[in-house]
């Protein structure tokens, strides 16, 4: 599907359903952090939109347009060429932070709210990380990208994404995009999210300071902790499906 | 052999040349030469296979085997490690025999 000049994969699950899931992925990953467990779940009830969001899985990579406003109108090109006007929106990890720019900026198109791992890049938590980027955070990476989608990668296919990570950083303008829009926790602090809202983090999370800051200025969200770490979507799906099938 | 055996084993060979040609369409023609493709390839291993690369071979057999058997509803109750040492011939087995080993 072709949105703002760019080529992105889309997978849908049971389009008949009434309701409908959209599921956000988290930066350097792909839309099969959902598809082997808690989309296929959920797709028992509703109808289900997975996206690779752009220079991810099969979706195109463009020069720039990484930051949550640029993300935030992919998605809602998805939904309009999708012809979906209110769905339930679910963000993991950076993909949360995308939910929730697009929930403050476009309520009028959400519905209900599911945040899973979403840090705060703007809190001093999670920032070390991508502005020390270096060959050791690129190894990190590629363990942290087998863990998150629990397959291991052969040598050839960890050089190939080596280098698709390498290009992201080096020749588009993702390294900076991800630090614009850094107010979006002061817009939440403003409480202009009304949406129900379930926060799901895990126990060994490094996300707590954004957890508990969600939980604070949010007027309707419910905070929970389940097993495992930032790789909960694929370490412990059943309680997300839990989760999030009692929430909606 | 007996007849049923027979049908069976063709059917087996039938389905293992459509599984190799989406495999082909995913990873390209050119990778399958150099590296081959067997029953007994294992998707991460053997054919390297990410998983985005999976999720698509997974929405091709739904694609085409979607009315007879439920692969996907069979894929989702594997664990991590079962997806790691998934191979083409147990696809194959299960598509032809419904074998869920």
């Amino acid at each position: 599907m072709r949105i703002n000049n760019n080529n992105f994969n889309i997978l849908e699950l049971n389009e008949n359903a009434a309701k409908t899931v959209v599921m956000i992925h988290g930066i350097f990953t792909n839309l099969s952090v959902y598809y082997f467990s808690i989309a296929q779940e959920l797709a028992k009830q509703y109808h289900i939109v997975l996206y690779d969001l752009k220079g991810h899985g099969l979706s195109e990579t463009s020069y720039s347009g990484y930051d949550l406003q640029s993300m935030s109108d992919d998605l809602l090109g998805i939904l309009h060429e999708l012809n979906l006007h209110k769905v339930h929106l679910t963000g993991y990890s950076y993909g949360g932070l995308i939910a929730l720019h697009t929930a403050v900026s476009y309520p009028e198109m959400i519905d209900k709210l599911i945040i899973i791992e979403t840090p705060n890049l703007n809190d001093g938590q999670s920032r070390p990380l991508l502005e020390g980027y270096n060959e050791r955070f690129l190894n990190q990476y590629l363990k942290s990208l087998s863990r998150s989608t629990c397959l291991m990668q052969s040598q050839r296919k960890i050089k190939k994404t080596h280098q698709q990570v390498q290009f992201l950083f080096e020749h588009t303008t993702l390294k900076t995009d991800l630090y614009r829009n850094l107010d979006l926790f002061d817009k939440i602090k403003e409480n202009s999210i009304e949406n129900e809202t379930l926060l799901l983090y895990a126990t060994q999370t490094e996300c707590n300071n954004a957890a508990e800051f969600l939980h604070q200025h949010i007027k309707k969200a419910s905070l929970h902790y389940g097993e495992g770490d930032h790789s909960i979507p694929v370490q412990n799906p059943k309680w997300i499906v839990d989760k999030i099938t009692k929430f909606l | 052999m007996d007849t049923a055996n027979l049908t069976e084993k063709h059917q087996s060979e039938i389905v293992f040349k459509q599984l190799k040609k989406f495999v082909e369409e995913i990873i390209g023609s050119d990778v399958i030469e150099e590296i081959g493709i067997s029953e007994e390839s294992v998707f991460t291993k053997n054919l390297e296979m990410d998983s985005i690369e999976i999720v698509s071979f997974a929405e091709k057999v739904k694609k085409k085997y979607g009315h007879e058997i439920d692969f996907i509803s069979w894929i989702s109750k594997m664990d991590f490690q079962e997806l790691y040492n998934l191979s083409v011939g147990q696809v194959v087995d299960y598509i032809v025999y419904r074998n869920e080993n």
